[in-house]
């Protein structure tokens, strides 16, 4: 990001103490605590460590989105407030995060540290998960799914003014968020920027809290709002973040009707899909012989699963990659059974002889 | 022609200084950054930037 010191973002840099950091080999990860999947995020803090705000955040169309000049001036601008106010003891404790080294991730130091090289961000997160799955200890809703998308729960961000809302739909607008309100907290926490948004609005408990309470400034007021979430509010397209333990199966599909499902004899509530598209990489690599216009009723007998009615994310959350499960099918009336083998996805950096 | 090389040397030299005294400094350490913070009573911006 360009910023000379005579234009205004740049006087605004001039009053900071600004580092860039691209390898975490010896970053407090613990400290440092955000998406990986980021190619640039910033923090606004002091000395003592006291975090004042995480600026940066995207989503799975687009790895700068929520990246923007008028929005970190912005961030700037509240960043040197909020350091006065702080110096002036005016902010509220914040606890130090407990340290964490990336040399604590096992995989990760014996596949990148012991081996001379770089620490990118997105290894920190790539390696854990894989810890995680090794250990027994993964749990795919909380640990794969991370940093849920607002626009899911009807929120478009009006990105240049920071949390500016340009428009709402869904459980935002029933919830009575109206464009031009100023989100400034989430579940209680004060937020300056989307970063900080959507870094507590991971920390939400996942799959059971039924609803988050936002605080918005309207002209002068502050309004405080519930917003229900709806199922699955935290499930994000995560094909960009290369987890190579989310499987693979090369294939799309569409949910049944309730009606379609009735004249099948299905249950109502069940994930039962249709076909739409077959990739040639499941004939190519031997993961399923499925085809457009099947029905895909069961995964490995069951029919229908509290968490979700689509039997694609029943299979990210719970296939595991490299291990087959049965599918029962419908097939031109008749009903069969398939075989499904899931790739792992493509990490690009395998751990040794992975 | 000689005159006309070093006078076109010095312009470069001098827009090359102006760049550098116009460009913001970023250290590549965090602890070099948090040491400057400290001494000056500034806060600090830190940035990461990595691959996707």
């Amino acid at each position: 990001m360009q910023s000379p010191l005579d234009s205004p973002r740049g006087e605004l840099l001039d009053q900071y103490v600004c580092a860039r950091i691209t390898d975490l080999r010896n970053v407090d990860i613990g400290l440092f605590d955000y998406d990986r999947n980021n190619a640039l995020y910033y923090f606004i803090m002091n000395a003592d460590e006291y975090i004042y705000m995480r600026y940066g955040g995207r989503d799975a169309d687009s790895a700068d989105k929520y990246l923007d000049h008028d929005s970190l001036q912005l961030a700037l601008e509240k960043g040197l407030k909020l350091h006065d106010r702080y110096n002036a003891g005016e902010l509220p404790a914040q606890p130090r995060p407990e340290s964490f080294f990336p040399r604590g991730i096992a995989s990760l130091k014996a596949a990148e540290m012991d081996r001379g090289r770089c620490v990118e961000c997105h290894l920190i997160q790539d390696y854990t998960l894989r810890d995680r799955e090794e250990n027994g200890s993964l749990n795919k809703v909380r640990d794969m799914y991370r940093y849920p998308d607002i626009e899911r729960i009807g929120i478009k961000l009006d990105i240049a003014k920071g949390l500016a809302i340009k428009s709402v739909s869904g459980p935002a607008k029933d919830a009575g968020l109206r464009a031009g309100d100023v989100i400034s907290a989430i579940e209680g926490v004060p937020v300056h920027t989307f970063g900080d948004l959507q870094y507590r609005y991971d920390k939400v408990p996942r799959p059971d809290t039924k609803s988050i309470e936002l605080a918005v400034l309207r002209g002068e007021r502050t309004e405080n709002l519930t917003v229900a979430l709806p199922s699955e509010w935290w499930w994000t397209d995560i094909y960009y973040r290369f987890l190579t333990i989310d499987p693979e199966y090369y294939f799309f599909t569409e949910l049944l009707s309730d009606a379609e499902k009735e004249t099948l004899k299905l249950p109502v509530d069940g994930f039962a899909a249709r076909i739409t598209d077959v990739d040639p990489a499941a004939k190519v690599f031997n993961i399923h012989t499925l085809k457009e216009d099947d029905i895909i009723v069961a995964v490995d007998g069951v029919e229908s699963d509290p968490f979700t009615k689509s039997v694609e994310i029943y299979i990210k959350l719970n296939v595991t990659a490299g291990e087959p499960v049965t599918l029962d099918v419908i097939r031109d009336g008749e009903r069969m059974e398939i075989l499904l083998k899931p790739h792992r996805q493509y990490f690009r950096k395998r751990a040794p002889g992975k | 022609m000689r005159q006309l090389g070093l006078a076109l040397a010095i312009s470069v030299a001098a827009l090359i200084a102006n760049s550098a005294a116009n460009d913001i400094d970023w250290h590549e350490y965090y602890e070099h950054a948090r040491e400057e913070a400290q001494r000056t009573g500034k806060p600090m911006l830190i940035a990461f930037r990595c691959a996707p």
